[in-house]
């Protein structure tokens, strides 16, 4: 009796250290990459990668009919006509590799990774995103442009900077609101920093001591609750956005102290903190809505796509602003939060 | 006490060899992607740089799968496009990134590319990665990867949340819709 259960208590010994073993090999395997690698890859949100080895994909049916670089293949640019869409610049060397057979079946092109946009409501939007060219084009835009021109950039840097610091309540409660202590505790030492150090808001100091913008609204809060975008609205003047980020915006109006300071003022004091900043996100963005309007083909739906992806991207704190692993990253300098969309 | 220590040992020395098996092929495939990312997001940073279209194409024919980047972007039109116009039409799509990536130079000049982490998306792989500017900003760029003759292909870049052929397929699909499917349309809006 007694033999038999110090066989047992053996075996289950055996098997604690065999697991401890285990553990402390799968910990100690990976060990060659730096501590702050690691943490970045554990903060990382997304399905490990899990691949085969690489002689066993080689092995694949499928991927030898694939596209296949051939790097002894290298040869001096091809001329237009044997190589179609291919000019002579530069004198540089392009491998003369293009598949000109293509993926050999369906399977080769992968799918999508941005979900389409609902927009039932396609035909009402374009008659509203007409009217909304025609404002741009009669007043946002000139305005921007003449904003542009008059203001000098460090002037324009500090209007920003402001308009920055004032969106702080905002920022904050979302913070907040998506349990984001990290961010919200940015946003805190950015407004006391920037207050007081930056004068009022008009230079921004934090970025230089380690405390980076980001933005954050109502619209981005509802996504991370996984309240669905619905379908795709055109609002006049304001540009695209769907219910949840409609809904969003009146959250944030009332969050936003300028609503009940101005509450009694007259319309046009009312109207120069959302007027500031309509024209200054505009100006930020008149080079690549140039290239937009110039390069794309059906602008309509090109805002409507880039809106979507834009929107996905901020509620996944994947846009710039944002570091996975740290929860806030800096913005590059000339960027700034858009706020009202002018799209 | 050797009762104890033979079957270990046998055990300890199976999860070895199993563990020497796996973990290092899922740590070098994962390793694989991020540097052939750093390597190809250096030579973007070079490109943008010097604002060298010739450079983009070169890059692109060496490392992006154009030919599954081309179909993909017909969206529902994929049948549209007939063995005989393959050809022309890759080499405008490839003509047509490049262009792009030259017109959106000045958002990818930075000063390094930082990788931070890999994960797997079913049909291919997302690196992550920063680009980093002076002053200390940065913009986020995920490469999408393709597994291509046992390496990698860069399939979509999403620079700042906005993902890259997927923007092409909007853009070709409206070119698409407004001529009733037709391929030359398309084929005389990549030709401009």
């Amino acid at each position: 009796m007694v033999r038999a259960v110090s066989n047992r208590k053996s075996v289950q010994v055996r098997r604690m250290l065999a697991c401890v073993c285990f553990a402390a090999l799968f910990a100690l395997l990976p060990g060659t990459a730096s501590a702050e690698r690691q943490n970045d890859k554990a903060a990382f949100k997304g399905t490990q990668l899990s691949v085969k080895p690489i002689e066993e994909r080689g092995k694949k049916k499928k991927l030898a009919k694939a596209y296949k670089p051939d790097p002894t293949m290298r040869v001096i640019i091809e001329p237009a006509a044997t190589v179609p869409g291919v000019d002579v610049v530069d004198g540089v060397q392009v491998p003369k590799d293009l598949n000109e057979s293509g993926p050999s079946d369906e399977g080769d092109v992968p799918g999508d990774l941005v979900a389409e946009t609902e927009d039932p409501l396609e035909g009402l939007n374009r008659v509203v995103f007409g009217f909304n060219q025609v404002v741009d084009h009669l007043v946002l835009e000139p305005s921007a442009r003449i904003y542009r021109a008059v203001i000098p950039r460090p002037v324009r840097t500090g209007v920003t900077n402001v308009l920055n610091n004032l969106a702080t309540p905002i920022t904050l409660t979302n913070d907040i609101l998506q349990g984001n202590p990290e961010a919200a505790a940015n946003t805190i030492k950015r407004f006391m920093v920037n207050s007081t150090l930056g004068i009022g808001g008009i230079f921004d100091h934090a970025t230089g001591l380690g405390e980076p913008l980001h933005y954050e609204d109502f619209g981005q809060t509802l996504g991370v609750w996984g309240v669905g975008s619905g379908p795709y609205l055109v609002i006049p003047i304001l540009g695209p956005s769907n219910p949840r980020d409609a809904s969003g915006m009146v959250v944030d109006t009332a969050v936003n102290p300028m609503t009940w300071i101005l509450y009694d003022a007259p319309l046009w004091q009312k109207s120069i903190p959302v007027g500031t900043q309509i024209v200054v996100s505009r100006e930020a963005i008149l080079d690549d809505y140039d290239n937009l309007r110039k390069n794309s083909p059906d602008l309509y739906a090109s805002v409507r796509d880039l809106y979507a992806q834009k929107r996905q991207a901020e509620i996944a704190n994947e846009a710039a602003g944002y570091n996975p692993g740290s929860g806030v990253n800096s913005l590059p300098p000339s960027m700034v939060p858009q706020t009202l969309n002018p799209y | 006490m050797t009762d104890i220590v033979r079957p270990l040992s046998r055990r300890l020395f199976m999860s070895l060899a199993a563990s020497a098996a796996l973990v290092p092929g899922m740590a070098f495939a994962a390793s694989s992607a991020e540097s052939y990312v750093s390597k190809v997001g250096n030579g973007v940073i070079a490109a943008a740089r010097n604002n060298s279209v010739s450079q983009f194409r070169s890059l692109l024919r060496s490392n992006a799968d154009i030919a599954a980047i081309a179909i993909y972007s017909l969206g529902p039109y994929r049948k549209s496009l007939t063995a005989d116009m393959k050809s022309e039409y890759y080499g405008l799509v490839e003509n047509y990134i490049a262009k792009v990536f030259q017109q959106n130079a000045k958002k990818l000049a930075g000063e390094g590319l930082e990788v931070k982490g890999t994960s797997d998306a079913g049909d291919s792989v997302l690196v992550k990665s920063v680009l980093n500017f002076g002053g200390g900003g940065t913009v986020p760029v995920t490469w999408r990867l393709v597994k291509r003759g046992g390496g990698f292909r860069i399939f979509d870049v999403n620079v700042d949340g906005i993902w890259l052929a997927s923007t092409q397929k909007t853009n070709f699909v409206s070119v698409l819709k407004k001529n009733n499917g037709q391929m030359s349309a398309l084929l005389a809006y990549l030709r401009q």
